[in-house]
């Protein structure tokens, strides 16, 4: 069993994970194709993760994507349109019985997640203790003894489930945040037993229950030392850490050339007043070739936050992949559905990324040209909620206005 | 001097027992009864898994490994 945080999470800027941490995760998934885990609780931390899977159609899901999702539990964990559960909100799994014709025991396994970090958009988290009463009286009909598996840090909060919730028998809650509080040990709350997951699981925690021939249950606590001097290395698992690692190194150089290898591009031609363009169709002349005329204009661009927002991506080598791009570059028409590492995108958000391609607008100085009609959509397709959560179109636009 | 010595090893005692007090008061909080065991390095790894004690079923548990397949011991 998996009480969550599973996956890594480590953001970019605006909060996405950076391609590396999607690489690391999806070896994860890989890894435990091939070493199951029953149930997982989808942590906050995973959500993010979790949430891209579930968002793919099932046919692009991958062979070892499928079989993890349908063992993932969660609980308080919402669809803001629905208010329905995204994943099951418990699983129960039958273990046959040792004892001569006697029914096998049927165990509810209930996620639950504390609610930092925000989910995901489109997504929201409930209450714990309202999540657990409907949950724990749902597997109470199915079951003969309710697990919940928890990711919830505050100690006063895993206590007060317990304490709010009739019917859970165990609480196994994953609390560490430190080495620090690596080991807490197990408290009973009336007769709900919490028992809390080691850091980072240095060890392995081992639940034993056992059935009186009353068919009461009883419960032992072990923790598992787990080091590289005794426990022997499985051949298969070295090798998917070996492999995994070796991806994620492999990710990180990627990220870090293409943005090498475009800033360079970019750099050779973002200036000159070469066209981009194709075929019949207009091509972009750059922000240097308005500058000729709109000299007002240009000194207000020139000055501004887009004819520098391709500095940013400098700094940030791990978190580069092309999407960046169709915000933090101008897109050319040739760029549009082509590979923007051939070096189609010029950089910063220039006069263009608005105007549309000026070469017509050079070669015949008409009246009529980049008239922006409805501009509060044509600005919020880059400064969207996730991404400028404070932006405002009249703020904003008395900081550029020409 | 004597009697300097005397009032320290008083003290000193009377300390250490008010701390064994507030020691096992804790503890007793934290584990009534015998509530787990821990397995640790010095246990010969066939025992670590455990013997069959007749437990009806068994629940291994892991969490916050956060991305990570490496071995944290």
């Amino acid at each position: 069993m998996e009480t969550g945080y599973f996956t890594a999470d480590e953001r970019n800027t605006h909060g996405h994970l950076r391609p590396d941490v999607v690489t690391k995760n999806d070896w994860v998934l890989n890894a435990y194709s091939q070493f199951p885990i029953d149930v997982f609780n989808v942590s906050s931390h995973d959500l993010r993760y979790v949430a891209d899977l579930l968002s793919k159609s099932a046919s692009v899901r991958s062979r070892e994507t499928a079989p993890l999702l349908s063992r993932l539990v969660s609980a308080n964990t919402v669809a803001v349109s629905t208010g329905l559960p995204i994943v099951k909100p418990f699983i129960v799994r039958e273990v046959p019985s040792r004892q001569n014709g006697a029914k096998p025991i049927r165990v509810a396994f209930i996620g639950l997640t504390e609610t930092e970090p925000d989910p995901p958009r489109g997504l929201k988290f409930i209450d714990f203790v309202e999540a657990a009463r409907h949950s724990v009286s749902e597997a109470r009909k199915v079951s003969d003894l309710v697990i919940v598996l928890a990711k919830i840090k505050s100690q006063n909060e895993i206590t007060r489930i317990a304490r709010e919730t009739p019917g859970i028998d165990v609480i196994i809650n994953g609390n560490a945040g430190s080495l620090e509080d690596s080991f807490t040990p197990p408290v009973y709350v009336g007769p709900t037993i919490i028992v809390f997951t080691p850091f980072e699981t240095r060890m392995l925690g081992e639940l034993r229950v056992y059935r009186s021939a009353q068919g009461k249950f009883s419960t032992k606590q072990r923790f598992v030392a787990l080091d590289e001097m005794l426990v022997p290395e499985d051949p298969t698992a070295k090798r998917i850490v070996e492999a995994a690692a070796k991806a994620e190194s492999e990710t990180r150089i990627t990220s870090s050339k293409s943005l090498e290898s475009w800033l360079a591009s970019a750099r050779t031609r973002g200036g000159t007043a070469e066209p981009h363009g194709s075929g019949s169709s207009p091509a972009f002349v750059t922000s240097a070739a308005c500058s000729k005329c709109h000299v007002d204009q240009y000194l207000k661009w020139s000055n501004s936050a887009h004819a520098h927002a391709t500095d940013p991506l400098v700094s940030r080598p791990l978190e580069f992949d092309s999407s960046c791009l169709d915000c933090h570059a101008t897109q050319t028409q040739i760029a549009r559905g082509s590979n923007m590492l051939e070096g189609v995108r010029l950089p910063n958000v220039q006069c263009e990324q608005c105007h549309g391609p000026g070469s017509d607008h050079v070669a015949k100085p008409a009246k009529g040209y980049g008239r922006i009609t409805n501009m509060q959509s044509f600005c919020v397709s880059c400064h969207t909620v996730d991404i400028s959560p404070e932006f405002k179109l009249q703020t904003a636009w008395e900081k550029i206005k020409h | 001097m004597i009697k300097q010595l005397k009032l320290a090893t008083t003290f000193l005692i009377a300390t250490l027992v008010g701390f064994l007090q507030i020691y096992a008061a804790a503890g007793a909080q934290n584990q009534p009864g015998r509530l787990f065991e821990i397995a640790g390095m010095n246990v010969p790894f066939e025992q670590r898994v455990g013997v069959d004690d007749g437990a009806a079923l068994i629940v291994h548990f892991s969490g916050d490994t956060r991305g990570s397949l490496d071995v944290c011991g």
